[in-house]
């Protein structure tokens, strides 16, 4: 499939549809070999840690 | 107080502006978004080129003025993958301390993996138990595991999604040969660390973050899921 064929598949964005391909084989790679069948996608990740982290830090009013 | 967060990724840079208070939920009331594709500037010898350093200081200009629009009391400056690995990294940090004032942090793989396992421990709470996060970004695959807010292991591979199209998928469409070739490289380098994983136990619940994760759960039909929870959901 060429890139933009993939940007034209449902929540592939024009910017990234070059790289979901390698996405893919990384997803299916890691899922794979620590047996996971089904994941959920947690829309908090590093930016929202560095925050929660920062916060743990100030003083409790 | 209004916190803003500075995310100096491989592909964006991505300014998240949230309303946060100790105990409390930190709301998301602004996001500004450069693509900058860090990981795709190096030269041959790993470095990021001079026109990339000024669209780096540029970008990092922007969103420090949208910081002060938008009322920050305090910026939370950080670099990831892409900077943490060019050859290049302190000339370029130091010069986008001189010509900014900002003092990017460049987190560590591991420390990637363990804040962005805080942040899902956060979310989906203890009741999930033990969790197994997966991270795909630009630069980098995170992996992380435990019962806890600090993960019993936490891993950083050098296998980003854009790292990996620029190194390996060179045609459009990719070469069936290429694809191989990267598949056996991914799983090679993925299975060298499931060892640190299998050995806590299977996890009751598995959790991923990324652009590229969300990108593929709607590929295999998951819903369109409101943005209820923050506008830096990439």
């Amino acid at each position: 499939m060429t890139v933009p064929e993939r940007a034209a598949l449902p929540g592939v964005s024009e910017g990234r549809a070059g790289q979901v391909l390698a996405g893919a084989l990384v997803a299916e790679g890691a899922m794979d070999l620590l047996g996971v069948e089904e994941l959920e996608i947690c829309p908090w990740a590093l930016r929202e840690g560095v925050i929660l982290r920062r916060l743990d830090h100030l003083p409790e009013h | 107080m209004r916190l803003g967060v500075l995310d100096v990724g491989s592909n964006t840079v991505h300014l998240l502006v949230v309303d946060a208070h100790p105990g409390a939920r930190p709301l998301p009331a602004h996001s500004h978004k450069a693509e900058l594709r860090l990981a795709e500037l190096l030269d041959e010898r790993g470095a990021i080129a001079p026109g990339g350093v000024e669209r780096l200081i540029a970008t990092v200009r922007d969103a420090l003025l949208a910081a002060e629009d938008k009322g920050c009391e305090e910026v939370l400056p950080f670099a990831t993958s892409a900077v943490r690995e060019a050859s290049n990294a302190d000339a370029v940090l130091a010069r986008v301390k001189d010509e900014t004032g900002v003092d990017l942090q460049v987190l560590t793989g591991e420390e990637e993996a363990r804040l962005t396992f805080l942040a899902a421990r956060r979310w989906f709470g203890w009741s999930a138990g033990k969790l197994l996060l997966l991270d795909i970004g630009g630069g980098s695959l995170e992996v992380a595991f435990g019962i806890d807010e600090d993960p019993d292991a936490a891993v950083s591979l050098p296998l980003g999604a854009g790292r990996l199209t620029a190194g390996w998928l060179p045609g459009d469409p990719a070469d069936t040969a290429d694809v191989k070739a990267l598949r056996r490289h991914v799983r090679a380098q993925i299975a060298r660390t499931v060892g640190e994983f299998s050995r806590f136990g299977r996890p009751d619940h598995v959790v991923a973050t990324s652009k590229t994760f969300k990108q593929l759960a709607r590929i295999a039909g998951a819903p369109v899921r409101a943005r209820a929870s923050t506008p830096s959901a990439s």
